[in-house]
């Protein structure tokens, strides 16, 4: 039998920074299960740069990002358990686990900090028509293919979806030689950051043909093409748009699910437009004890949110170690144009630090302002010329905000108009 | 040379308001139109005389747990030069074990950048 203080489920850039703040933090035993044979989750694959400007102020690529953390861990004398798999939690404080060297573990632990990630959507896939043939791949499994195990998934590729890895991959499949035909996006706009959009398809004249997506899926053995039709504003297709283009491989790009099997059976309560936990600002989940952090919680679009994450989560765990339990709790009610946000929840400590809110919109708008409001009333707002949902928003609120909302027991967050 | 004529949409990516930039390239005089600050017109000048960007790419890898190893460019290099550098890259192999950071082409065509490796791979046996 194991016994652990803390034990983070999950090696990725989310998991890794909440084990090194913990170790800061003083905490003794602290453990890592990843089911990977390495840590550092995704990061590995992801071999373009673009990662830490906000965290350290440089410009890294994946892998540097994960190995400065990876080797901060181990200075640190952060445990990690690899190539294991978290079968279950009970009664909130023992782990099931299981790898070819130590059998099937039960480990012992004060807090949990959940840290598994996402994973990619697929069901765009089964909702095409059209047979069922090699050659179709989500963009992150390409991405490992190509990156890591030196395959190439194919030589005429078509794109489904604009979001950042659909993009980084158009750029690395014409690096490494293959045609990219076209990338088609359903909305009418990119889902993907604009440097992408940049960099990656218009510096290597890659069509991006917006409103538009898959509508059929052709070849036998390997895919010998799709057609592509344009969707209105309902989401129909505009009949007799239909396009055919030959291609032997079609990368899917449609978006990322944080990953909560585990979760669910913990019973924490989730949130059905994240797909993740419900938190509060130190990623403490409906269980006291338990904790979420990363893309887990929602899908961010920067690792250095994804770090400051697993950074607070500790925080969070730390406290609770310590008996300092929060007296009251503010719910933040989304209300216009506002798709998503975290934490979910506010509580109320003695000592108060600024609280970061991570939201989304649900359509693009310009000249707006995001505001909080109690009761009707504003009592925090933040001027932004442009928002969309590709870029998320965040906020960061004062102690004098906070006590503010603390008079309450629920918030609204929105988006308005200004003028001038 | 002189007297080429270059008319090019550009996408400022410096903040996210994403301002759509038209520069016009005539007889050495160039016009910007669309920039809504002094930053993105510095910006789409230099996209259109010498645009720049970090290249990312993997080497092949003998004796090491994985078969490839990932790169970068120490500095931008100019755009034009993306795929000379490539096919020099992918003509190289190194051994492993190769540690992060080390350098593994100096001066790639002769850019006055580096590549370096990103990641450490430990060797097979
Ligand atoms: S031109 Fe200025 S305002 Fe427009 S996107 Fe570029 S940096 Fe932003």
């Amino acid at each position: 039998m194991y016994k652990a203080n803390v034990v983070i489920i999950g090696g990725g850039p989310a998991g890794l920074g909440a084990a090194c703040k913990a170790k800061e933090l003083g905490i003794e035993k602290v453990l890592i299960l990843e089911r990977d044979r390495e840590l550092g989750g995704i990061l590995f694959q992801c071999i373009h740069n673009g990662f830490g400007l906000q965290y350290f102020n440089e410009d890294l690529t994946g892998p540097e990002y994960a190995t400065r953390f990876i080797q901060k861990a181990q200075k640190l004398g952060v445990e990690s358990k690899l190539n294991t798999i978290v079968l279950e939690i009970n009664n909130n404080k023992k782990i099931l686990a299981v790898n070819s060297s130590d059998g099937l573990m039960e480990i012992n632990t004060e807090t949990i900090i959940l840290a598994m990630g996402c994973r990619e959507r697929t069901r765009g896939a089964i909702n095409i028509p059209g047979t069922r043939p090699a050659g179709i791949f989500t963009a992150g499994t390409a991405q490992r293919l190509i990156n890591m195990e030196n395959l190439l998934p194919g030589k005429s590729v078509v794109i489904l979806g604009s979001g950042d890895i659909g993009l980084i991959m158009a750029r690395r499949l014409t690096w490494v030689g293959a045609k990219v035909k076209a990338i088609v996006e359903m909305l009418p706009y990119p889902s993907g950051l604009t440097r992408n959009v940049v960099q990656c398809a218009e510096d290597y004249d890659i069509p991006l043909i917006l409103s538009h997506t898959v509508t059929n899926i052709y070849g036998k053995k390997r895919l010998t093409g799709v057609t592509i039709g344009k969707v209105d504003e309902e989401g129909n297709i505009v009949r007799k748009s239909e396009k055919y283009i030959p291609c032997d491989t079609l990368l899917l790009s449609v978006g990322l699910i944080p990953e909560n099997e585990l979760s669910k059976n913990t019973g924490i309560k989730l949130d059905a437009d994240t797909n993740g936990p419900f938190v509060n600002q130190y990623m403490q989940t409906t269980i006291p004890n338990i904790f979420a952090c990363g893309n887990v919680t929602q899908v961010y679009d920067l690792v250095d949110y994804v770090t400051e994450a697993g950074e607070l989560a500790a925080e969070g765990a730390h406290l609770y170690m310590k008996g300092l339990t929060n007296s009251k709790t503010v719910l933040i009610k989304k209300g216009r144009n506002i798709r998503q946000i975290v934490p979910q929840r506010i509580s109320l400590y003695e000592r108060q630090k600024p609280i970061r809110f991570y939201l989304r919109v649900q359509y693009p708008e310009e000249k707006v302002k995001v505001g909080i409001y109690k009761e009707g009333k504003e009592i925090f707002s933040k001027k932004q010329l442009i928002v969309r949902p590709s870029e998320m928003i965040v906020l960061e609120i004062s102690d004098e905000v906070i006590r503010k909302a603390s008079e309450t027991n629920e918030v609204t967050v929105k988006i308005n108009g200004y003028r001038n | 040379m002189g007297i080429e004529t270059k008319n090019k949409a550009i996408t400022c990516i410096l903040c996210p308001l994403g301002c759509k930039i038209d520069v016009l390239k005539k007889k050495g005089t160039i016009i910007v139109k669309g920039a809504k600050c002094a930053k993105g017109k510095d910006y789409a000048i230099k996209e259109i005389t010498n645009p720049v960007r970090v290249l990312t790419a993997t080497i092949r890898v003998r004796n090491g747990i994985l078969p490839l190893l990932p790169v970068k460019t120490t500095l931008s290099i100019p755009k034009k030069q993306v795929f000379t550098c490539l096919k020099k890259l992918y003509q190289l192999e190194v051994k492993a074990p190769v540690k992060m950071g080390t350098v593994i082409v100096k001066s790639i065509a002769n850019t006055n950048s580096d590549i370096i490796s990103t990641r450490g791979i430990d060797s097979k046996h």
